[in-house]
């Protein structure tokens, strides 16, 4: 069976940028893998290795000008197939750029078309730049696949997946037909961080770009953002001392019922 | 006979022809069994290296003829000195008196050892004697009272020692009888053990049925003892003592071993390193098989006393039980190894100041590493981060390369500091490093020193931008990044003109000055304190002040591995004066601070800290300041120091006593 994963270049969320008045510099903030999409990954490969088949990278620039951040998203895409893809698709084109979620998960429907589709989709919860959590509904929709979100276990058997959702409160389990879209949550592997031998090793494997032409895309649905703001949240940094333990924790405990973190 | 001399083959004159057929037999085991070493060593088309002949000469006398890391412990060195000094003289007498036998008396008709020669010859093979029945007793005594806990005992051990104790007796009983039937009257006290053996015999008619029963057991087990020295522990005296003093590594002890065709190991698919035996080189091999088992390495290694998995020693003789098997290609972890003790290493080089035989042990530990990291598998998932925030941010922390600018700037504005311009040149750079650079709490060592550059008012620089200078992954074992990082830095260094690069972090200073080399980038590089004490002896810097009890810790990568003990200390004095204390373990015997190795970047959870250790050690002496050279050590023991002792880089002990 084979399995695509969803790898955005997003912004790197360690190195934001931004101006004194509050601006964000998002042309500054170089790109990097999707914290979760790691996981999806390593997810897809844990899948292949055990049910064989091939693991497709697929990937859109989404942060432009797209002729500069070709060398990161390069970067991102041989870092996913460091972790064990076997081979990369993706879509550059200054269209894509900041098109949104819909508009993603469209061309992404088109690119698994063009590989004659998949058994599977895997993708991280959610962006880290972003946060949406969009593009995985919006793709199963437009692929006709089924589609389950926020998984923290699968298991495949007999065409069916059977997934662990982790809702906040409480744990579902859900049953679906194959072929799915499936975003999972950093509890479900602990990747492995790919090292430089394995970088390089992964520049032997096919990495193919296509522009939106190429894969029949001609119009997009966007829903292009209106406003980046950089929300600066200032830390209290109080340092608790004490002579023993038991003495420093309990001034944390009190500490933070005076802040209303804890009730009485 | 009219002159003193040498009645051979007294009462066995028909036992003669068994010394000829048993010394034979002999040489072919000997041969094999040296045959049988060369071929665990060398894979076929492998030869030793005889470059640098001179200096190959001069390890051999120094530390394989002259023994001199063996005298370094007192009581070890005197027994092993009394047993090494013992039996020369009984073999160089023993092949004296088969040369006067077998050659001069049978093709020449005459003598050597007679008259005065004789009289010296036999007092001299009573002291030899005398000396290695001592050693021995010595020797037997430690093992017996277990002086040392991690000196393990087998039955061979015990075997070797009681077979030369039989030797040496029935050597002096041999003696004693001879005397007894021949020279009592003369020999006088050239032979006085031989002769008060021969005072206890008058009244035995038996001695010479006794004499004859005694020299055939000597006889053999003398020339068979030698026969088996390559199968036994006695062949550390040829493994160890002559080919591994003379084959030593001709590069610095801190520059571990390049792999210059990584690259193609590579993309060839192959994983660099070593993974198997046949992966390790022919010198790490005969490491192996040097070892004599003395424990001092694990005895001074801070995993083993903080209660890790690794014994340095241990991990030797497993490497030479994988050896044995046979199986060269297997993957040498777990099967041989397990991972943990790998990772427990700090690389402080202890094991490898004390080895009498100078195996490098870290060589092969960072060897297995670079393997391990390679195929991604039995490595601690924190061991993997360094590499990849190198790759990511630049530093091995992860930490906003932003973070280095807004700091160069401060420096640049609080201090006057030019940031270096490709178009000038400058007298030295200083080079920030990553600890330096990042971490708030050592940004104090970049303004002490520049402050006090500035006021002496030399012309430095510093540099707009540094990649990771590599340290710390290279001890993990990420060769290939290593190799990058050197390019990167290398063409980074060229394009700035410098005379000299000043380093704050000895991780940085030593991998500058030996590691970059093996790459081809050659830099003049010089650590702070060395700059410094220049100073302060010349007259340039005086302090004021102290008052207070300060001890110094000795940084592995400035001092066990670089050789520099006494310029930090010249800072130090300067200022505190008599307020000046060591620590019990200081200089080459000092104790890891536990950051090195790239545990800075993880941690084997196991034992104690070694840092722990370290503090409690500089609290004992009662000092209120621990001063250290290096940013590693100052992170490790600031986080174990209790609230009244301050932990500082001996710079910013200085700047703090000289004012502004």
């Amino acid at each position: 069976m084979d399995i695509a994963v969803l790898v955005k270049a997003s912004l790197d969320v360690n190195l934001v940028r931004g101006d004194a008045e509050g601006r964000l510099l998002k042309e500054a903030i170089p790109l990097a893998i999707s914290e979760y999409d790691r996981n999806a990954v390593y997810e897809a490969v844990r899948l292949r290795d055990a049910l064989g088949g091939k693991v497709y990278i697929l990937s859109v620039l989404t942060w432009g000008p797209t002729q500069r951040r070709m060398r990161d998203f390069e970067n991102v895409v041989r870092e996913a197939l460091a972790l064990g893809g076997d081979e990369a698709h993706v879509v550059v084109d200054e269209a894509a750029v900041e098109a949104g979620p819909k508009a993603t998960a469209y061309i992404l429907s088109k690119l698994v078309d063009k590989l004659g589709g998949v058994g599977l989709v895997l993708c991280g919860e959610a962006s880290m730049d972003m946060m949406a959590s969009q593009v995985s509904n919006y793709l199963a929709s437009y692929l006709g696949y089924n589609s389950v979100t926020f998984v923290r276990e699968l298991s495949i058997e007999g065409g069916k997946v059977r997934c662990k959702r982790d809702l906040e409160n409480y744990i579902e389990m859900v049953e679906t037909e194959l072929p799915a879209v499936i975003s999972v949550t950093g509890e479900i592997n602990k990747p492995r961080l790919p090292t430089l031998l394995q970088i390089r090793r992964a520049f032997a494997k096919p990495l193919k770009t296509y522009s939106l032409s190429d894969i029949g895309v001609s119009e997009l649905p966007k829903q292009t953002p209106t406003k980046y703001e950089l929300v600066k949240v200032s830390r209290k940094n109080i340092i608790i001392e004490g002579a023993s333990m038991e003495e420093i924790a309990s001034k944390l405990v009190d500490k933070l019922i005076e802040e209303g973190v804890l009730r009485r | 006979m009219s002159v003193a001399g040498i009645e051979h083959f007294l009462f066995v004159e028909d036992l003669e022809f068994l010394v000829y057929q048993s010394l034979l037999l002999a040489a072919i085991i000997f041969i094999y069994g040296l045959y049988r070493a060369y071929r665990r060593w060398f894979k076929p088309g492998e030869r030793p290296p005889l470059n640098n002949i001179i200096e190959r000469i001069g390890n051999l006398v120094r530390y394989g003829l002259l023994q001199r890391k063996v005298i370094y412990k007192p009581l070890e060195g005197t027994m092993h000195t009394m047993i090494y000094l013992g039996f020369i003289i009984l073999l160089i007498g023993t092949l004296l008196r088969a040369f006067e036998y077998d050659i001069l008396i049978r093709l020449f008709n005459t003598r050597l050892l007679v008259s005065t020669t004789y009289y010296i010859f036999k007092l001299l093979m009573n002291v030899g004697g005398a000396l290695a029945i001592i050693g021995i007793i010595i020797a037997l005594g430690k093992r017996v009272s277990y002086i040392s806990p991690y000196l393990k005992t087998t039955t061979e051990d015990v075997a070797i020692l009681l077979s030369l104790l039989y030797l040496l007796v029935t050597g002096f009983i041999l003696d004693g009888i001879s005397t007894w039937a021949y020279r009592r009257e003369w020999i006088g006290l050239y032979d006085p053990i031989g002769l008060m053996i021969a005072g206890l015999l008058d009244t035995y008619p038996w001695v010479i049925a006794l004499y004859r029963v005694i020299w055939l057991s000597h006889m053999l087990l003398a020339i068979f003892l030698v026969a088996y020295i390559p199968y036994t522990k006695l062949f550390h005296m040829i493994a160890g003592g002559i080919l591994n003093t003379f084959f030593a590594r001709d590069y610095a002890p801190s520059a571990f071993k390049a792999i210059e065709n990584i690259d193609e190991i590579v993309e060839q698919g192959g994983v660099p390193g070593g993974g198997s035996l046949s992966m390790l080189t022919w010198k790490e091999r005969m490491d192996y098989d040097s070892c004599i088992k003395c424990a001092r390495c694990t005895e001074n290694c801070p995993a083993t006393l903080s209660g890790k998995l690794l014994s340095p020693m241990d991990l030797i003789l497993d490497l030479r039980r994988a050896m044995d098997s046979g199986d060269y290609d297997a993957e040498l972890v777990p099967r041989f190894i397990d991972p943990e003790v790998l990772w427990s290493c700090v690389t402080c080089g202890a094991c490898v100041y004390q080895c009498p035989m100078l195996i490098h042990h870290v060589e092969s530990i960072i060897d297995i590493r670079r393997y391990l990291i390679g195929k991604g598998e039995n490595v601690p998932d924190e061991a993997l981060e360094p590499s990849y925030n190198i790759m990511r941010y630049g530093n091995p922390m992860g930490n906003d390369p932003m973070d280095r600018e807004v700091f160069l700037n401060e420096l640049a504005k609080d201090l006057g500091v030019e940031v270096a311009s490709e178009d000038i040149e400058y007298d030295y750079v200083l080079w920030l490093g990553c600890q330096v650079s990042y971490d708030p709490n050592n940004r104090g060592i970049a303004r002490s020193l520049l402050k006090i550059l500035r006021r002496m008012g030399v012309n430095v620089a510093l540099l707009p931008e540094e990649a990771c200078c590599g340290e710390p992954i290279r001890r993990l074992g990420d060769e290939l990044l290593f190799k990058e990082l050197v390019s990167q830095n290398g063409e980074l260094f060229s394009r700035y003109r410098f005379k000299k690069l000043i380093v704050m972090c000895p991780h940085g200073y030593n991998v500058f000055k030996n590691e970059y080399p093996l790459y081809g980038y050659r830099i003049d590089v010089i650590h702070h304190s060395q700059i410094l004490s220049e100073a302060i002896e010349k007259g340039l810097l005086k302090a004021s002040g102290g008052g207070e009890k300060v001890t110094f810790h000795d940084p592995c990568y400035l001092g066990r591995w670089n050789g520099v003990y006494e310029d930090p200390r010249i800072v130090v004095r300067s200022v505190a004066g008599d307020g000046f204390t060591e620590m019990p373990r200081n200089r080459e015997r000092s104790f890891c601070c536990g950051g090195g190795g790239g545990h800075l970047y993880f941690e084997v959870k196991r034992g104690d800290r070694i840092s722990r250790l370290r503090m409690d050690e500089a609290i004992a002496t009662g000092a209120e300041v621990v001063c250290t050279a290096c940013p590693y050590c100052r992170i490790m023991l600031s986080s174990e120091a209790p609230q009244d002792i301050r932990v500082l880089d001996i710079v910013e002990y200085l700047a703090d006593k000289i004012g502004d």
